[in-house]
């Protein structure tokens, strides 16, 4: 297989390479969202392991292992209604992520932070149901010194877990190794975001590129996309109306399948499976555990504050990928996402970028009628304007 | 003090207490509304977040969850909710309602707030700090926000009594960096408030209103324990919920003589036996406010709700302060309240002397029986769980079947 066919491959059958590492006698560390330090996990001789949902499975493992469990209050049952991170939960709770040793929950939005308790209720309550070793990685959303100071200590605090997960120290030397590697494997994603905006990739394939490198090593997945790159470069451009995807994250090719078949490219996204996988390298001209600590910081996790900044990122990304329009698509219960959609279409026009806004959507898109009539209009219109 | 029964299907006449209160927050509103208008300064602030220091430092607070509930009794939610629609915000978003009634002020409660000198937001849920956010960007005031409150998942587990610990103990329930963090936010924001306003904040006067909320406390939980020994019950559930307007006046002189006065009167009707519903001859604990098939089911059954979600409060808003460091476990407070635990509300209906739990069960299933109702049928407690709470055939049907197998 060559490099696209190896990295598709690895996002169609994504437990495979992480169960040959396992085979191996290594250990594999799993996270939930995108603001773990894969760094960090890498320096201590783990793979990071991203987890995703499936759409096509329904989540009927929470019926006994979570519900019965969880608080009964309408505050805490909104902690429960978000797809694509029930999703994840049933597929532990099935076994799919048995390959997992240790398993670090963020806090990127509540209800991923949630799951530690959830996974800890169900094994009080069925003691032989085998879970990962969990492990919260905490850390303030909102912008000050205070916030600063508490995420660094959460590094600091990271480094010494996966220490004792390891029984070795964590050095410093082999930390500016793994930061460079990521490096490079964010550089790689760059590389392919620049082909994406020339037209020469279309968004599904994009975004299985890039998502493989959460669910693999970094080192081969470095290669393999530097081999696709190679590739995706000699190719002429594709005529297809330009999409910047923002939203919800995807952790599946459904609505980029669904715009492409609509005469469509999602040529950039905002979510972290896709193109921002590039973002936010850590700087080297710091101490090592300094720079993780310094881009766990200033990469903001789900929640994105203030308001203004989660506007201008979509224009500014999206002005950059030289879009045709914006399709905004929130899944069902995403009530975070909603707050700054208005305003962000608001600023979109000014920007002379149309939008389609897909609220209230199904993490399983089966019938996709509505999306489709949506889509296939604001294709139209972008049409006739161009 | 009215102590009349009402005629069986009437609505009882209310508690002279509950009264009270309610003509106090009226007194309070129309009160902070003129000084407002003058100039003065007052502020939003979501619900467990900061609304002591702004007490401490004598500036007025509007709580989000108690403007919003005054835009629904007002029968207003449904503009309010089409307000939203109509600006590109899906859904029915309760906590907006606040911010909607700001947007179209014509029908909101005051004639719309006036323009704060600042908003509290946090991210008790993300959408909270979006909405507040949206709120001081159409008032075009600043908004401070805090990053942990008591909703956000713990890093560690309870121990199963942690109701009777939470007043002393409380250091021991909270995550310790988190605690720090909190602190170290608060102390940042009072700051700001200092500077916005030109008040002084005063750790003494902090002090005391912590004192106070906690002599508030007391009283209201011996107003509960004589509500729940008593039968019938002396306090139907709408007053109950009413009373809750007295958290609002929290850490003031004025807060503890509203529920003095309610506990007083809550016991002088226990003693003279004087019941809050007409018809009490079953009891539930509800697992939320006043349950809305509540008048169907005291008429059918005489079953009539006596505790809920929010009764446990008093023992869930006391903190002993230490070392004259009051900010240290008011920041501990905003992180922990944990209500709406098993064993909290099964002790809650054993206080009350409940026949039976109903609570809301939105995603259980028969086969997977929730841990709640184990813990009550294992105390010997029959346990019906509801999807939704409402007054409608379905639901009644429920009722109906449970308290006929199970209760009578």
């Amino acid at each position: 297989m060559n490099g696209i066919e190896t990295l598709r491959h690895c996002y169609g059958h994504r437990d495979r390479a992480a169960r040959a590492w396992k085979a191996s006698g290594k250990k594999v560390v799993g996270y939930f969202e995108d603001n773990v330090p894969e760094e960090l996990i890498i320096a201590a001789g783990f793979l990071p392991y991203r987890l995703s949902g499936k759409p096509t499975v329904p989540p009927d493992m929470l019926k006994k292992y979570v519900f019965p469990m969880w608080k009964k209050h309408s505050l805490a049952e909104r902690q429960v209604k978000l797809g694509f991170i029930n999703s994840m939960i049933d597929l532990i709770f099935r076994g799919e992520y048995d390959f997992l040793d240790y398993l670090v929950i963020p806090y990127s939005r509540k209800s991923i932070l949630a799951i530690w308790q959830q996974l800890h209720d169900a094994k009080v309550v069925y003691p032989d149901v085998r879970l990962p070793e969990t492990w919260i990685l905490d850390r303030a959303m909102t912008p000050s010194f205070d916030s600063s100071v508490f995420n660094q200590q959460r590094i600091f605090d990271f480094r010494k877990q996966l220490e004792r997960w390891s029984g070795a120290a964590v050095a410093e030397d082999a930390i500016a190794a793994a930061i460079k590697l990521v490096n490079e494997q964010r550089a790689a994603v760059a590389t392919l975001n620049q082909l994406r905006v020339e037209g020469k990739v279309a968004g599904a394939e994009a975004l299985a590129l890039t998502s493989a490198g959460k669910m693999m090593q970094t080192r081969e997945h470095i290669q393999y996309l530097n081999e696709a790159n190679a590739e995706i470069a000699r190719r002429p451009a594709k005529a297809a109306k330009r999409i910047f995807l923002a939203g919800s994250p995807q952790d599946n090719d459904q609505l980029y399948r669904l715009i492409e078949e609509l005469g469509g490219n999602v040529v950039a996204e905002n979510h972290y499976w896709g193109a921002p996988a590039a973002y936010y390298p850590v700087p080297t001209n710091m101490d090592p555990i300094s720079g993780v600590a310094h881009m766990y910081h200033a990469k903001p996790s789900s929640v994105v504050y203030p308001l203004q900044r989660a506007i201008d990122e979509v224009v500014e990304r999206a002005v950059a990928a030289k879009a045709d329009a914006v399709i905004f698509s929130l899944y069902d219960n995403d009530n975070h996402e909603i707050w700054s959609v208005p305003a962000t279409i608001d600023a979109l026009k000014v920007a002379g970028i149309p939008s389609l806004y897909l609220s209230r959507q199904p993490y399983l898109l089966s019938d996709a009628s509505a999306q489709k009539t949506a889509i296939a209009e604001l294709i139209g219109r972008v049409g006739a304007k161009a | 003090m009215s102590h009349t029964n009402a005629q069986p299907n009437a609505q009882p006449v209310r508690l002279d207490s509950v009264n009270q209160v309610r003509m106090h927050q009226r007194h309070w509103l129309e009160e902070t509304r003129k000084q407002v208008q003058d100039g003065g300064h007052f502020a939003i602030c979501n619900g467990d977040e900061f609304e002591e220091v702004f007490i401490a430092m004598g500036i007025p607070v509007v709580a989000i969850n108690y403007w919003n509930y005054l835009v629904v009794a007002q029968q207003k939610k449904k503009h309010y909710f089409d307000v939203l629609n109509k600006r590109g915000f899906p859904g029915d978003n309760f906590f907006a309602l606040g911010l909607a009634s700001t947007m179209e002020p014509e029908q909101a409660p005051w004639g719309g707030l006036p323009k704060p000198t600042l908003i509290c937001g946090s991210l008790r849920y993300e959408m909270e700090l979006r909405v507040t956010e949206l709120w001081a960007r159409e008032f075009g005031c600043p908004i401070i926000p805090m990053d942990f409150a008591f909703p956000t998942p713990g890093m560690q587990k309870f121990p199963p009594d942690w109701f009777d610990r939470i007043r002393d103990e409380w250091e021991t329930l909270v995550d310790p960096h988190r605690l720090e963090f909190r602190l170290a936010q608060e102390r940042r924001s009072i700051t700001y408030v200092e500077q916005l306003t030109g008040k002084t904040f005063s750790v003494s006067e902090l002090e005391r209103s912590m004192n106070l909320i906690n002599e508030q406390m007391d009283w209201w939980r011996r107003a509960r324990l004589a509500l729940g020994a008593a039968t019938p019950c002396p306090v139907n559930m709408r007053d109950q919920m009413s009373m809750y307007q007295a958290m609002w006046h929290r850490g003031t002189e004025a807060g503890v003589k509203l529920v003095r006065d309610y506990c007083l009167e809550v016991e002088d009707r226990a003693k003279r036996g004087i019941g809050g519903y007409t018809n009490e001859k079953l009891r539930f604990f509800y697992g939320d406010q006043v349950p809305a098939f509540q008048d169907w089911a005291e008429q059918t059954y005489g079953a009539v709700a006596v505790a809920c979600s929010y009764s446990g409060f008093p023992d869930a808003y006391a903190r002993t302060v230490y070392n004259h460091d009051p900010m240290r476990a008011l920041a501990g407070r905003h992180l922990l309240l944990a209500l709406f635990e098993g064993n909290f509300i099964v002790g809650q209906a054993k206080d009350h002397k409940c026949d039976a739990i109903i609570m809301i069960e939105s995603h259980t299933v028969p086969e997977y029986p929730s841990t709640e109702r184990q813990l009550a049928e294992a105390n010997g407690i029959p346990y019906l769980s509801i999807p939704r709470d409402s007054d409608d055939p379905e639901i009644r049907g429920m009722v109906a079947k449970f308290i006929e197998e199970r209760l009578l």
